[in-house]
């Protein structure tokens, strides 16, 4: 304990600031590169900064150091930044490679850096390494087609333009869609599009758009008009890329970039190179949509014309069909009634001419009739004549009978006469008048008889 | 007898009727020449109907036949 006191030199506060001091510059004698991340960054000609390490694991310093860039070396990091093939900005949160003096401020006892200079290969090397993790993030929580997926509006007139309103971006679209007279409808969200604010800024913008309904909005339109390279890196930032990711409109980005990509791009529906290219995709869009709209029109038009025009045909092929029907129809009926005229004139004429045949031979037959009917009749009076003849007295006489009368009456029995009666005999050709002097009954005398 | 009174038909049976007499020598002897002058009579009617009938006839059928309305191909 007593050797505590024993030291022999007693410093003034001055005296102890510049022994540190000397015992620094005897440690580092020149310059050394220091690597940190830059915080509470304050540029007032004079940039004045934190150099922070974190613990690789959390978010927590556990080492810090004050930097200063002094006026004079300025100029020549800025430059030596902007000449590097990337390019960034000296900002919050990315890290550095800075060259530096180690030295002590006497009148404060602070302990702090001087920058001279910095190499900024590190730096991009960094950024590209964030910007890799962001990606991949975004990748596994698939984010970065998420807004892809979402159906671009057909007629995109309403749209959420985020972006700064006294810039050269706003204007490039908005003139560029006035050019084109269709009635676009144009809801600015006046947003920081670079620098520390940028972030909160364009997430209230993309929030707001996200409360309208799809009634009220179509696309939402993250514009950025020229600018430095560097200033890009406000959109790799992982808060805004999620918020476009998960936007329920689909979002058009035109950053004004030439050559790289931000996130923010690469998570948008659809990225275009500047805001009147912007402009120009959503003209486009309407102009295809109006060109559909005629298109149908003209399609409808022909289509019904079409369709009036085969109705039609088929009408007047259906009078041809019934026409022809008809002409077919009747030819038939009149071939039908003229083979019925022919059947009919035949079967007549078959049945007069059986009918005059049968009556030929009726007739025939009458005449037949009438012929035997006459003969039989002239030979039944000849046989009746031949019969009178043949019964007539005077035949009988002929051949040699002869009748005896009695007071002109026959004389048919002998017992009608006596002897010495006068009967007189009638003979062919005379008559005789006899006495009776005898009479005699003989049996075969009857045959005497005529 | 007149001949327009009596019918073709009543001549024959009158003819049958005295022929049928005489042959059954019912015919008194007295009455015969009456019959037998009747029964010529009776056969010469008849006889003259038939002609006028046949001639008649005749004629109706040649007239007939020549009449124009009736087809002459089939006879």
């Amino acid at each position: 304990m007593n050797n505590l006191f024993n030291t022999d030199k007693i410093y003034s506060v001055s005296e102890l600031n510049n022994t540190v001091k000397q015992l620094i510059r005897q440690e580092f004698p020149s310059h050394v590169w220091v690597c940190g991340e830059i915080q509470d960054l304050r540029d007032r000609g004079i940039i004045n900064l934190n150099l922070v390490q974190k613990h690789a694991a959390f978010d927590e310093i556990v080492a810090q150091v004050k930097a200063v860039i002094f006026e004079n070396v300025k100029p020549q990091i800025i430059r030596r930044i902007k000449e590097t093939e990337g390019s960034f900005e000296l900002k919050k949160d990315i890290e550095v490679k800075l060259l530096c003096k180690v030295d002590l401020y006497v009148k404060t006892g602070q302990f702090s850096l001087t920058v001279v200079d910095i190499d900024p290969v590190y730096t991009i090397g960094k950024i590209a390494q964030g910007r890799q993790k962001i990606i991949e993030e975004l990748r596994t929580k698939g984010l970065l087609e998420r807004n892809k997926q979402l159906r671009m509006p057909s007629l995109p007139l309403r749209i959420g333009l985020i972006t700064s309103s006294d810039s050269a971006a706003y204007h490039d679209f908005i003139d560029e869609l006035k050019k084109s007279s269709y009635g676009f409808k144009v809801f600015l969200y006046d947003s920081y599009m670079q620098g520390a604010q940028s972030e909160q800024s364009v997430l209230a913008g993309l929030s707001i758009f996200n409360s309208l309904t799809e009634e009220e909005l179509d696309i939402i339109l993250i514009a950025r008009g020229g600018g430095s390279t560097a200033d890009l890196s406000w959109f790799d930032n992982k808060k805004i890329a999620e918020a476009v990711a998960l936007s329920r409109f689909p979002v058009l980005s035109a950053l004004g970039h030439q050559i790289n990509t931000t996130i923010t791009d690469m998570v948008a529906h659809t990225s275009v190179k500047t805001p009147t290219k912007g402009a120009q995709v959503l003209v486009e869009a309407v102009q295809i949509f109006l060109q559909q709209v005629t298109d149908l029109e003209k399609e409808i038009c022909f289509q019904a014309e079409n369709f009036v025009e085969r109705k039609k045909k088929a009408l007047e092929n259906a009078v041809l069909k019934i026409d022809s029907g008809l002409l077919r129809y009747f030819r038939l009926h009149r071939d039908q009634l003229r083979d019925g005229q022919l059947q009919v004139n035949n079967f007549a004429q078959r049945f007069l001419t059986a009918q005059k045949q049968q009556l030929c031979a009726n007739f025939d037959m009458l005449k037949l009739r009438a012929d035997t009917l006459f003969k039989n009749c002239r030979d039944e009076i000849q046989f009746r004549q031949d019969k009178v003849r043949l019964l007539d007295p005077r035949h009988i006489l002929k051949r040699g009978y002869s009748v005896t009368l009695q007071n002109g009456k026959a004389l048919k029995s002998v017992d009608n006469v006596t002897e010495n009666d006068i009967i007189k005999t009638l003979l062919f050709d005379g008559m005789l008048e006899s006495r009776v002097t005898e009479k005699a009954r003989e049996h075969e005398q009857e045959n005497d008889k005529i | 007898m007149s001949k327009k009174t009596i019918k073709y038909s009543e001549a024959v049976s009158e003819l049958n009727t005295i022929l049928d007499g005489l042959e059954a020598e019912q015919v008194d002897v007295d009455e015969v020449s009456v019959k037998v002058k009747r029964a010529i009579e009776l056969i010469k009617f008849c006889r003259e109907k038939i002609e006028h009938t046949e001639l008649e006839v005749r004629k109706i059928v040649k007239e007939f036949e020549k009449d124009p309305s009736k087809d002459q191909e089939h006879t």
